[in-house]
């Protein structure tokens, strides 16, 4: 099914970013007894959870301006923005700016909303960059482990907070 | 529940203050205003090197929670050690 800019299009992203991330958690089946094999699919695991948070942030804001889709999310939230004297929303529909977990959380309403919301977890998701793919050097199990379990509390917490 | 307002001009020195009186003045710190006058801050200290997530984390917002209920208008820190960037 192609993408599209909707709550639903954003959830099933995120749900398969996920799942392709928890697998490459997994040890491979090809080179499998190569020295590497434990750990070399592990940035990318990590590389690939990080949009699973991005998918929910952008589901939510569509959701959180009552839009169907994310074009007219940002437009909504521009014109409150305005109305407070703020700068106008950044392009995070189409540019680098979608990709910052860190930008995008702070674009919703989830800290003054919700007493569970996390300061020092979100911290930790928005340290994920997108530039992670570039990234060569191998990491190790027990902080890709504890990046993908951050992912998860996420997940769990901003599902609930999406409507069915 | 309503959204706090805060006055970022009078509290980003305080933010900026805990943080290099807690970690030392070998710290790089970056703060914008965001939405009702919060501070997001980002901290870059080679003391983050090799350090878990969760204990960067742990270290600034020790530093921070001497605020006391001002921590409230940081919205969010992201630590990253110089190996990082």
């Amino acid at each position: 099914m192609p993408f599209r800019d909707t709550i639903e299009g954003y959830r099933r992203a995120a749900t398969c970013r996920f799942a392709d991330a928890r697998e490459l958690m997994e040890p491979p089946t090809r080179d499998d007894q190569r020295s590497d094999a434990k750990k070399r699919h592990l940035r990318g695991g990590m590389y690939l959870a990080g949009y699973t948070v991005e998918c929910l942030l952008k589901a939510y804001l569509i959701q959180q301006m009552s839009v169907q889709t994310l074009g007219d999310a940002m437009e909504r939230l521009d014109e409150r923005r305005l109305k407070r004297g703020m700068q106008p929303v950044k392009n995070i529909a189409r540019t680098a700016a979608g990709h910052q977990i860190a930008y995008l959380v702070q674009l919703t309403d989830l800290e003054s909303k919700y007493t569970g919301y996390d300061r020092r977890l979100w911290g930790r998701v928005g340290a994920w960059t997108s530039s992670w793919r570039y990234e060569s050097d191998t990491v190790k199990w027990e902080t890709a482990r504890d990046f993908l379990e951050d992912v998860e509390a996420v997940v769990n917490w901003l599902q609930a907070k999406l409507g069915a | 529940m309503p959204r706090v307002h805060f006055n970022y001009s009078q509290i980003e020195p305080k933010v900026q203050h805990a943080l290099y009186s807690a970690l030392g003045q070998n710290i790089a710190v970056g703060t914008e205003e965001v939405d009702a006058g919060r501070v997001f801050v980002k901290v870059v200290s080679a003391q983050f090197n090799g350090m878990s997530a969760k204990d960067k984390q742990n270290a600034v917002w020790k530093a921070l929670e001497t605020l006391g209920p001002e921590a409230q208008a940081v919205s969010l820190v992201l630590a990253f050690g110089t190996d990082e960037i």
